[in-house]
This record gives structure tokens, C-alpha cells and sequence, in this order.
């Protein structure tokens, strides 16, 4: 079925069964999804259209509206406050009691325009990003997030489940709770913590990478930038970080307990304390910080 | 929960989480009690991963790593399952920064003949044990892998970068050869 | 010629096959008393594997064990050395096993029980300092405890009432990451009371108290909506 909405036009489409509808978009239009379970998978093409495939079933229907530049995508269902949780404590323990509609499981692949600005908000999802697209959000409570092909700024925030993205230009911030985070080919100022979980960095080119975790392993491969600043910090983990052999950085570890190894012919620390060290290699043109508490520091040559 | 009677009524498991729970309290003798209890399983685990060289070295490290990590074991699985992964976390490690296992190895089958005249135990017809360490080198990872330390496919395809087909495949083919030692 | 029904054996025991598969092999196995006999030994390399008990080592391994935890729970500080052609420094102050522990003993519940005879962020900030005072921390681990114990306490009473709307999964898992962190703090303040001069300790728990706001705030800006 092939719909047509006019371009700025103010319409609310109710689509009552499993669905498979194509329809023009605004220029520079942006997407905003919101869906309460089942997953969202995004593609794109080369055509000023939206194509949107969704299996929800009898009981929910789909509600696609475009208006000021912005095309929303939601099943029926959706709206605020719809789920309320009523928290009981005692001293031993937290009991919660759901209370609100039963929500239904929609699961999403829409076809947009390259280039599109994107706005998923998921709270049990899995949402896959191929791009081309513009700046990306995702938001979930408990669902992977597959990424790539972002060109601009890219938010990911995330309870549980784990964050993969690859291919990105453009500034990356990732929340993670409880998930392990990869990031492979970007480039961009790089921001990610998560708490319970892995953080994977390789083939970043950026003057700006911060990666913290709690309780999780962190692995960087690339090169560093002339000025640029560089933080990696884990409490119960190990720090592995890969660096070209001209690498030039002026280097801080720190670890409470754990070893710190190197490829690299390290000088007597300039600065040395109970905790924490200081060296230089090569010039020392970057800033690079690497923080373990319970776990070992690598810092090795990146082969090619 | 019901008081039993005698800690001859606990299952392995059971008496599992009661050590645990001593040990990360600093109970030197539940851990103690731990080592013994799993030990000897590791123990071939890790030769059969390892090969023969270091076994010892290895099984050292791994518990004092069980020791460091056991306040992170929360109960989700059995703790013979969280020591399994722990250990093989820390083979495959050691395997990597040694770096010559795979060299040493590759592609040269023991003799399933003569590693059993090499380690008859006397009194059993069949060594089962010698007959997985007599495998091929990939079968016997992925049989240990999956059959021993519970290892899905996907998990040990990553862990020894091969595809999850090839890790079926050759759970089979190692399954099959050590079926011969099983009465039909 | 090998019977291609045997191909598919391991993964009939594994539950892998697809349906069509299964029903398939199961018509054959009805038919072929070869398969079954295979199946059945297969089944049985798969129990000996999960329940063999293993082989004991020649040499004393636990001696090893026991005096390398002994080691562990000794302060040793040992410097740079070079080894064979890698630098290796050993910062290594190890954690006494007890205290880093008791925290988990007490779990969860620990966590809610403590918070909950907290009702006010007053309270939490004083108990947090008082903690801090006994032992004798740098003047930046007070500042943290005193910045961040106060806007703690608060999302933690939030959390605690209800008063963000969170679906009981994400509750759920914020309650066991926070439990990650609450260790990380409690080890950090374990080895800052041991040696109170290092700056590292002191920052380093002040990165984990900010850690901690920042999943609590986290925690109250996901909403089911």
C-alpha cells in the first residue's frame, strides 16, 4: 500500500493490522520511534521516502504521523504513563507490583531516506541501525543497540544489553549500564561508560577518547593524536591499550593492584608514587591517562 | 529452606555454596575445601587445553584467581560452571601469551594406541581420559569447550576464532571417536 | 558409505536440529538400530564428560596456592625491573580479603536494609562522612563524600519511594549495578584506609562516588514512557 503525505502536512495515520506502507518525507525530515517491545531495525535507501514494515498483530495498530519536519512512528499503544510501578520496601528487600494496560510487542523495519536524523526510544528492544543517517539517539532499558553508518553526533544510552557500533563520523556518547560497549572504525571525540561490562575501541581516529567501566575489561587500538587527550579508566578490569610504535604521549598509570606491562621501552617514571607512575614515549605530544584499581595495565605495539 | 540433617545430605552444589559463602568470609579451610572438590577436574581441563607443559603452573594461577574473583561469584550459576569459565578464561589467556601452543600442535593427531599404553591406570580396561587427550587438537578444545566446560558454540567459536559450524562439526567428530569407549 | 543420518546426531542431542530435521531423524531412528546405538553412546560421552571427576596432579599444587594468597595478603612493593626486554612494575598493595568481602556477604539487601534506616540525606551524608573520619581520608575523599553523599542519598530515597517511574526490569538491573559499585567504593575506602597519603586512592574514590550518581541519575531519567 502506497500512501502519499503531503510534505509539513499535519496527519495521523491509524494503521489497524500488520503493515507494509511507503509514503513521501519532508526534506531534512528527522524520525522519532518509540516502541514498548519487539525490535526496530532501520535501513536506508536513496529515495525521499519512508517505507515502514511492522508486525503488530490484531490488537495494536500503528500511529504514523508527520509534522514540522518530523516523522513519528509508534503502535497505538503508546503514551506516556501507560506503565505506572507502585515500590513497596521492607528491610530486606524491594517488591514491585505492575499495574497498567497490558502492552503489545511490535516489531519495526523502516526504510528511510540516507542521511536521515534519527530518535529511537525503546524501552525493551532491539534496535539495528545500517546507515547512512544523520545524528542518532537511541535510548533502551533492556535491549541491544547494532549501529553503523552514522554521520554525525550518535547518543546511545542503555540499561541492559550490549552496544555495538562501528562506522561512525561524528561525536559518539554511550551510557551503558549493564552491557559491553564496542566501538570499531570512528572518528570524533568518543565518550563511554558503562558499569557492568567490556569497552572495545579500535581503528579511532579522534584527539578526544574517554572510556571508563566499573567491572570490566578495556581494549583500545589506535593511533593518538598530537594533542590529544586520552582517559581509560576501569576498577575491576584490565586495560589493554595498542598503540603504533611512533606512538608520542605523556603517559600516567595508575593501579592498586595489578601489573603494568609495556611493549615499549619505558624510562624511569619522571614522577613516581605508590600507585602511580609517569613516563614519556617518544615526544610526548598526547595526553593519555590509563586507571585500573583491581586489574593489570598492557600498553603494546599495534601491529598493522 | 529446610535444616538438613548432615552434610552428607548436601549435593556437591549445595555444599558448593555453603564454602563460598565461608570462604568470601575469610574462611581459609572452605576454600581449601573448594580446591580439593574441583581440582582434579581442572586439572585435566587444563592438560587437556594446555597440553602437558606448565599444567601445574597454570592450575596454581587459576586458583589464586578463583581466590581473588570468588566475591564476584553471585549464585547465578553453579559454581562449578562459574570455576570452569574462570579457568578457561585463564588457559586461553596464558595459551595466547605463550603464543607457540597452536605451533606445537597444529595439525598432528596423538596416536590414540600409543597415549593409551602410555597411561594405562591399572585395573580399567578403558582410559577415557588418555583417549581425549589422544584427539586432535581442535576436536578435543571444542569437545572440553562445550561438554566439560559448557561453552556454547558462538562462545567457542570466538574464543578459538573459528566459525560455530566448524565448532559442531568438530564436537562431532570427537564425540564420535570417544564413543567407541561406550557400550551400545 | 557413512550413513548421512549420523551427521546429525551430536546436534539431535544438543537440541539443535530444526523441527523438520528432528522429525526426519527420528523416522530413521526408528528404522536404524546402528543410529541408535550411536545416539546412545554419544549420550553417554556427553554425561561421562559433565560428570568426570578428573585426575589428580603429581606435584602440591594447594601448597602453591596457599603461599602465593599468603604473599598476596602481605603489603609488597617491588620495583621497576626489567624482564626480558618489557619494563614490569609492580604497584601492587593487595587487598585484604575479609574486608573486601563483607560487603558482598551483605548484598543486596544490605544495601536496601542501610538505606532504608536512612530515611533522610542529612542522615546519608553524615553516615557517609562518619565513615570517611574513621579512616582518615584526604582532603579530597571528604570532599567527594560530602559533594556527591548528599546527591546521592537523595536519588537513592527517590528510588527507594517511587518517585521516578521505573518498570521493575530496569529497577532490577540499577539495584544489582549499583551493588558493582557500592563494592568498588568499599574497596577503594579499604585501601585508602591503608594508606591515606596516596592521591591516586583518594581520586579514584572520588571517581567512584561520581560514578555512582551518575547511574543513579541514569537510573531516574529512563522511564517506561
Amino acid at each position: 500500500m502506497f500512501l502519499t503525505l503531503a510534505a509539513g502536512a499535519a496527519i495521523a495515520l491509524a494503521i489497524p493490522q500488520d503493515t507494509d506502507t511507503t509514503f513521501a518525507v519532508a526534506p531534512g525530515a528527522r524520525l522519532e520511534v518509540r516502541n514498548y517491545a519487539g525490535d526496530i531495525v532501520i535501513r536506508t535507501w536513496g529515495q525521499n521516502q519512508m517505507r515502514i514494515v511492522a508486525d503488530h498483530g490484531r490488537r495494536d495498530g500503528l500511529l504514523v504521523e508527520q509534522a514540522d519536519g518530523v516523522v513519528r512512528v509508534s503502535p497505538t499503544s503508546w503514551k506516556s504513563g501507560d506503565f505506572d510501578v507502585d515500590i513497596d520496601s521492607d528491610d530486606v528487600s524491594l517488591s514491585w507490583s505492575f499495574a497498567g494496560g497490558r502492552p503489545s510487542i511490535v516489531d519495526f523495519e523502516i526504510t528511510v531516506p540516507e542521511g536521515m536524523v534519527l530518535d529511537i526510544g525503546a524501552p525493551f528492544a532491539d534496535v539495528t541501525v545500517e546507515g547512512p543517517v544523520g545524528e542518532t539517539s537511541v535510548a533502551l532499558n533492556e535491549g541491544d543497540a547494532t549501529v553503523s553508518g552514522v554521520r554525525g553526533p550518535l547518543t546511545v544510552r542503555s540499561v541492559e544489553g550490549d552496544v555495538t557500533i562501528e562506522d561512525v563520523v561524528g561525536r559518539i556518547r554511550i551510557n551503558a549500564i549493564d552491557g559491553d560497549v564496542s566501538v570499531d572504525v570512528a572518528s570524533g571525540d568518543v565518550s563511554i561508560e558503562t558499569t557492568d561490562g567490556e569497552i572495545r575501541l579500535a581503528n579511532i581516529t579522534s584527539s578526544s577518547v574517554s572510556a571508563a567501566s566499573v567491572d570490566g575489561d578495556i581494549w583500545f587500538g589506535g593511533a593518538l593524536a598530537a594533542q590529544g587527550i586520552y582517559s581509560f579508566v576501569t576498577h575491576d578490569g584490565d586495560a589493554t591499550i595498542m598503540l603504533p610504535r611512533d606512538a608520542s604521549a605523556r603517559v600516567t598509570v595508575a593501579t592498586y593492584d595489578g601489573e603494568v606491562l609495556s611493549d615499549f621501552p619505558i624510562s624511569l617514571p619522571e614522577d613516581f608514587q605508590r600507585h602511580r607512575a609517569r613516563f614519556t614515549l617518544g615526544g610526548g605530544g598526547a595526553q593519555l591517562e590509563i586507571e585500573t584499581f583491581d586489574g593489570d595495565i598492557e600498553i603494546l605495539y599495534l601491529e598493522s | 529452606m529446610n535444616v538438613l540433617q548432615s552434610d552428607t545430605e548436601l549435593t556437591t552444589a549445595e555444599r558448593d555454596a555453603v564454602d563460598v559463602e565461608l570462604a568470601v568470609s575469610g574462611d581459609g579451610e572452605a576454600f581449601e575445601r573448594l580446591y580439593h572438590r574441583h581440582v582434579d577436574r581442572i586439572h585435566s581441563l587444563t592438560r587437556w587445553l594446555m597440553g602437558q607443559d606448565d599444567v601445574e603452573d597454570v592450575l596454581q594461577d587459576i586458583f589464586v584467581r578463583v581466590w581473588e574473583k570468588l566475591h564476584t561469584f553471585k549464585g547465578q550459576s553453579a559454581f562449578g560452571t562459574w570455576l570452569h569459565r574462570l579457568a578457561t578464561n585463564v588457559i586461553l589467556r596464558r595459551r595466547a601469551e605463550r603464543g607457540t601452543y597452536g605451533e606445537r600442535h597444529s595439525g598432528s593427531a596423538i596416536d590414540l594406541a600409543r597415549a593409551r599404553a602410555d597411561r594405562v591406570t591399572p585395573g580399567l580396561k578403558i582410559d577415557l581420559d588418555a583417549a581425549v587427550e589422544g584427539l586432535p587438537e581442535r576436536a578435543r578444545e571444542v569437545f572440553v569447550l562445550h561438554d566439560m566446560a559448557g561453552y556454547k558454540h558462538e562462545e567457542i567459536g570466538e574464543l578459538l576464532s573459528i566459525s560455530a559450524g566448524t565448532s559442531r562439526s568438530q564436537l562431532h567428530h570427537a564425540r564420535m571417536a570417544l564413543r567407541e569407549y561406550f557400550a551400545a | 558409505m557413512p550413513d548421512p543420518f549420523t551427521e546429525r546426531l551430536s546436534a539431535y542431542l544438543d537440541d539443535e536440529l530444526s523441527a523438520a530435521d528432528r522429525r526426519e531423524l527420528e523416522v530413521h531412528l526408528a528404522e536404524c538400530a546402528t543410529c541408535r546405538s550411536d545416539l546412545d553412546r554419544l549420550r553417554q560421552v556427553t554425561q561421562w564428560a559433565a560428570t568426570y571427576a578428573g585426575t589428580p596432579t603429581r606435584a602440591d599444587v594447594w601448597h602453591g596456592v596457599r603461599e602465593e594468597i599468603r604473599q598476596r595478603v602481605s603489603p609488597d612493593v617491588t620495583p621497576i625491573e626489567a624482564v626480558q626486554g618489557r619494563e614490569r612494575m609492580r604497584v601492587s598493595v593487595p587487598l585484604a580479603l575479609a574486608a573486601s568481602l563483607a560487603f558482598f556477604a551483605v548484598g543486596i539487601g544490605g544495601w536496601v536494609a542501610g538505606r532504608a534506616m536512612a530515611p533522610t540525606p542529612v542522615a546519608g551524608v553524615a553516615a557517609t562522612a562518619e565513615a570517611m573520619m574513621v579512616s582518615r581520608p584526604t582532603g579530597t575523599a571528604l570532599l567527594a563524600a560530602e559533594k556527591y553523599g548528599a546527591a546521592i542519598a537523595q536519588l537513592e530515597q527517590a528510588l527507594l519511594h517511587g518517585e521516578d517511574r521505573l518498570d521493575s526490569a530496569t529497577v532490577r538491573v540499577v539495584v544489582q549495578k549499583l551493588a558493582v559499585i557500592d563494592r568498588a567504593i568499599s574497596e577503594a575506602r579499604v585501601a585508602m584506609a591503608k594508606d591515606p597519603g596516596s592521591a591516586y586512592l583518594a581520586e579514584h574514590f572520588a571517581t567512584m562516588m561520581r560514578r555512582k550518581l551518575t547511574l543513579l541519575r541514569s537510573a531516574a531519567a529512563v522511564r517506561s514512557s
